[in-house]
Order: structure tokens, then sequence, then C-alpha cells
């Protein structure tokens, strides 16, 4: 090969692969999600708890059900009363919507549809045409039906949707305590939510999608200040660019305050933070604080935190009952917590071996999904007077062969206004 | 950049590799030699390579805290067939991963250079995992249908293949129950651009570059992804002829 050959040879091989190689960089899996928000909204007034209590429901789709299925389940959320879940179970599909009494004539609620999968949205609006009399007053015919639209993104849709009520809730569904445990706030990844996974912003939002509990993830700054965070390093897929890098144990908890900030903003929040506002902002009724590796070097200062915020969650008055717990995770962990003082009274969930869960007088066994339902292990613990919650499950078909044939306590997922769906429905 | 791909220090690695053989290969054709190049066998005639993938998962998928990883080794068959015909078949495994293929090729030169094909594959996956608090399963069916183009630079030989991914089906099992596992039917698509020429003697070396824009992505499943969306995700290849 002559020398012009060659050098043309070397010039296009090197060429290509750097092409290649720009050219993929360029290939992103950066999602964006919108979080479409009405331009206005007609004041509407709150509904009493009778009121929400006659319109939740399991709801036929009359019109609307390519997009959302063949039933939903509304559902109020408790604490703050003018938000209305809407559970579609198709596609990992959910509303959010905001609204209640307009003008005592109707009940009318607005907000989006999403799913959750791949965030699909769009805005939604509901308006309810009949059984207003029964829903308000309690009077007249029960045959409550909502009409409303539908559209795609942030624009106002064109798109017709029904919903027909079929019947309620069954009650020991709503009174059996059924834990739908939120995967440490996140919905599958942060950009899924309007909020970052592990903090107190999500924590006030995280039960109109569908959670009742909460999983959270806590970790130990380099000064010893237990706070929330789940990754091993500070990366891109939590939190916004920065001056911190590598772990984030390397860092005070000021600094990891003052120079970090989450995907949606929000700072890094301490723990006593976290469960300070679970306590006294949200019904959640079941905490599970995983304890990340570093949690080995305060592990009684955690206790105490959990222990507190327990004791306070059970004392308000006006609160329903509250369970919080630290969870072990790992041998490590399991060898440091027996060296605690008084560890028998601390509140805790062992991810280990039943034998490990009796060990150390867990309250409750956590044991990973993937090794089946268990339901021998979990009677057997049940018998202890213990629970027992998987994690974590976001399959449908596993998520409903564990609801239905399982007999854990409750579950973690990604999903809970699915779990929400399999659970309420049935 | 907004990722620095772990790849990029291969990329270097084979750069080098490359350079450093090119003074002896320049006295060695690449014809009869190729695996991926769309290139017409003897009948009967068979061609082996041994290789290995670095993939880089979307990072929604693996987090930091997932499950065991393994590396993606690569074993290839191509056999010539009448006609223009080959035969390929393949064995992409991680150990608790792997994806068995079979498909023909139909290859036609356009030129002395200019080489083209169309193929279609199916393969098989199994994984399986009964340690680290796994007691978990998967298998399915999978098909890819192909077009490749090549051109024979007479010492090197550079293929590029395109195609799609359709999942026939999938089902995963933990413990005793199982379920139906496909994101899609239609997974998505890749290409894959790669160049052999001659390593040492008779040996060939290929590298390539696979992205794939699909929505499963077998090496994933102990991740148990449900996103419904499509991900790029890389893969660098290196394979020598054995």
């Amino acid at each position: 090969m002559n020398k012009v050959k060659k050098r043309i040879f070397y010039f296009f091989s090197f060429a290509a692969l750097l092409v290649l190689f720009l050219f993929t960089n360029s290939c992103s899996n950066d999602l964006d999600v919108l979080f479409p928000e009405w331009s206005y909204s007609p004041p509407t007034t709150p509904l009493n708890a009778d009121q929400r209590s006659r319109m939740e429901g399991i709801y036929t789709v009359e019109n609307g059900s390519d997009q959302f299925g063949s039933t939903v389940i509304l559902q109020w959320t408790t604490k703050q009363k003018n938000y209305l879940s809407v559970y579609t179970g198709k596609n990992f599909g959910y509303m959010v919507l905001q609204g209640g009494n307009l003008g005592d004539t109707t009940v009318y609620v607005q907000g989006f549809w999403r799913y959750q999968s791949n965030a699909k949205t769009g805005l939604t609006q509901l308006q309810m045409i009949q059984g207003t009399d029964y829903v308000l007053n309690g009077t007249g015919n029960s045959e409550i039906t909502f009409t409303g639209t539908w559209g795609n993104g942030q624009g106002n849709g064109a798109n017709r949707v029904v919903f027909k009520y079929q019947r309620p809730i069954k009650q020991e569904l709503l009174d059996n305590k059924y834990y739908r445990i939120s995967h440490h706030g996140s919905g599958g990844g942060p950009e899924y939510l309007p909020q970052t996974e592990n903090t107190q912003e999500i924590c006030r939002i995280i039960e109109r999608y569908g959670a009742n509990a909460i999983e959270i993830d806590v970790r130990i700054s380099a000064d010893g200040v237990p706070y929330m965070y789940h990754d091993n390093t500070l990366n891109p897929r939590l939190i916004q660019k920065g001056s911190l890098v590598g772990e984030s144990e390397n860092y005070t908890y000021k600094e990891l305050n003052t120079f970090v900030r989450l995907i949606h903003g929000e700072r890094i929040p301490k723990l006593d933070d976290i469960l300070k506002t679970i306590v006294e902002e949200s019904t959640l009724e079941f905490v599970y604080v995983d304890c990340k590796p570093s949690a080995i070097n305060n592990l009684s200062g955690i206790a105490s935190i959990v222990m507190k915020w327990d004791s306070i969650g059970n004392n308000t008055p006006g609160r329903d009952s509250i369970q919080i717990y630290m969870a072990i995770t790992s041998d490590d962990l399991f060898n440091a917590f027996l060296q605690l003082p008084n560890y028998q009274d601390i509140p805790t969930i062992c991810e280990l071996t039943t034998s490990d869960v009796e060990q150390m007088d867990a309250n409750v066994w956590s044991p990973r999904w993937t090794e089946g339902t268990q339901n021998s292990d979990v009677a057997s613990i049940q018998a202890q007077g213990r629970q027992a919650i998987c994690w974590t499950v976001d399959i449908p078909g596993f998520m409903q062969e564990y609801l239905y044939n399982g007999i854990f306590n409750g579950m973690l997922t990604d999903y809970p206004h699915l779990l929400a769906y399999y659970y309420y429905g049935q | 950049m907004r990722q620095i791909y772990r790849p990029l220090k291969f990329l270097i690695f084979f750069i080098f590799i490359f350079s450093l053989n090119n003074e002896i290969v320049f006295a060695q054709n690449i014809d009869k030699s190729t695996i991926e190049f769309p290139d017409a066998m003897q009948p009967y005639n068979w061609r082996l390579s041994l290789g290995y993938a670095s993939i880089k998962m979307p990072t929604d998928v693996y987090l930091e805290a997932a499950s065991a990883r393994f590396p993606l080794i690569k074993f290839a068959a191509v056999m010539g067939l009448p006609s223009n015909f080959l035969l390929e078949g393949k064995i992409n495994t991680e150990l608790v991963t792997n994806q068995f293929v079979l498909g023909a090729r139909w290859v036609y030169n356009i030129d002395e250079n200019l080489h083209m094909g169309l193929g279609y594959s199916i393969a098989f996956l199994y994984g399986q995992l009964k340690q680290f608090n796994y007691d978990s399963k998967i298998s399915g069916w999978f098909s890819y249908p192909s077009a490749a183009l090549g051109y024979d630079f007479g010492n090197l030989a550079l293929t590029f293949r395109g195609g799609f991914s359709f999942i026939n089906s999938l089902q995963s099992t933990s413990g005793s129950t199982t379920v139906d596992f496909a994101i899609a039917r239609g997974n998505g698509l890749y290409y894959r651009i790669t160049i052999e020429q001659r390593f040492y003697k008779t040996t060939t070396v290929g590298i390539g570059f696979q992205m794939n824009y699909v929505k499963f992505y077998y090496p994933e499943w102990l991740m148990f992804p449900t996103f419904d969306r499509y991900y790029w995700i890389p893969e660098l290849q290196i394979m020598f002829s054995i």
C-alpha cells in the first residue's frame, strides 16, 4: 500500500471511531418529564369526611377506557383534603386532581393524568353530573357519574372521559393495615415525580400517589449527622451540577446542605427533619428507615431519632398511629446493632434471615421479593407477633401475586398507586 | 460531555492495538477471515470468534446498588452455505444471563469491494440466579432481522449492520411465580459498526461499536426494569477469530 493510501486508511479508521464516539455521546437517556398545570382553577370548597367517603369507590370507565382501562378507583388524600387520587391501573397510570364542592351544585376536580412507566402525561378535569345530592347531602340516588376531558402535555384536551360509580371500596380493605410503601419516595426515578426522593417535600405529597407508608435511606455524614440520601455517590441521577463529588459521607452535613441541590432543587434533609415532616405534615402510617452502610458510624444516633419521632407520632392528638422503624440491612450492621444497650427496645426491621430477626428481636422481617412469597416463613414470623414486608416489587404480575396469594403485611414499590389499584379493587 | 463513558479507555486501547499491528497487517489481506463482513464463504467452511463486550447500562435502571454483574462474553460461529448463504450462531453470556442466537444471512457482492447482506436471527434468552437472596429465572424468545453493508479495503474490512429487535415471548419467575415480563413486543433497533483486520498470522481481530435503542436490554433482566421507554445502550466489542 503506498504512503498516500496508508494515510487515508489511518485517517479514515480513526475518524470513523471518533465520529461514532462523539455521536453516541449525544444520545442522551435523560427524560424531560412535564408536570402540567392548569392556568385557572375555579374556587371550590373541600368536601367533609362524609362527603368524601360517599364519593370514594370503584368506577367503571364508560368513555376513555383505551386510555385509563375499564375500571378506576377514586380516593381522597386524608391530610390534604382537597386532593383526589384516581388509580387507573393501565400502563402504571394514575391521576392527581384537586378540587371539591363547586357552588353547592357539583363536585369539580382538575389536575393531571400520568403513565408512570414513561411519563406520558396531560391535563385532566372531572365534573360530577349525576349523584351530586347524594355526595354533598347524603340524599337521593347514589348513581354517581363524572364526565370530563383529558389531553396530552400542557394543552387543554378535548378527549372525553366518563366514570360511572360501581361500588364502594370494601370496608375491610380500608380498615386493614396493608402498607403500600413508597420506595424512597421515588416513582422509579427522581425525574418521574415533582419532588426528589428522600426529601421533606416528597413526604408531604407522596400520599397523593397512592402511598400510605414510605421507605427512606439514612447515611452518616463526616461529622456524624444522620442524613437522607440513597446512592453511594453524589451523581447526576440525584443532584444538580455542583462542586461536590464522590461519596456523600466524605462531607459534613453543613457542606452537603450548603453545596448540594437535588434534582428538583431541594436540599438534603437530616433524618430528624424528615421524620418531623412525616409525623406533623402527613398521615403516613409506616416509615422504613433503611440504614445504608455508613449508618454503622452512628447507629445509636439513628435509633434515638427514630424512637423520638415514633413516640411523638403516637402521642400527637388527632394523628392516627404511626410505626417508625430503623432497618438493619447487612451483617455488619446486625453485629453492630447487637452491641447497642437495650437494643431490644429499639423498633427495627431486619432484612436478613428469620433467625436474625429473632436474635435481634426485630418488629418486622423484610426479605427481598425475589425469593418468592415464602408464605410459611412469613406465617411463622407473624405468629411471633411480628410483621413481614417484601421489597421492592414493581412488576404488575408479581405485585398481584404477592398481594393476592402472599400474606405479607405490606410491600415496597416504586408504584404505590398501582398497588393501591390492585388492593382496593379486591 | 455530560457522561464520560468507561469504554473511552477501551477505545484508546483499541486504537493503540490497531496502530501497533498496522505495519504487520498491511502485508496480509483480510479476505476469507472475517466474521461480521458480509462475505460469501465456501460451503460448509467454518469461522469462529471469541470476544468481549463492555456495556453501559442506563443509570435509572442500574442505579448504584444494583445486582451482581458479570462481563459479557461473546462466542460466534459462521458457516458457509451454498448460494451465498451463511449460517451463524452466537452465544452471549454473562453466566447468570445467556443468549443463544441462531440465524442465517444472504450476502451479495455489489462490486469487488462493496458487499451487502440480509439476515434474520432468532435468539433464546435464559437467565438464572439462586444466590444473593435471588430465586429468579428469565426465559424468552427474540427476533432480529438485519441488513449489512461492508467495504473491503484489502487489509481491513468495515461493516455497518443495522437491525430491529422484537420480543416474541418473555417470562420471569421468582420463587414459584411466573409472569409475563415483556415491556413491549417491538423492542427497538440497533446498529453496529465493525472493523476487522488481521491481528497476528491467521488470527483476525474485530473491534465493534454497537448502539442499542431498546426498551428491554437482556443483560439487565436482574434489575427487573419496568420503564416503557427506549434507552440508548452502547456496547464496545472486541473479538478474535479462533
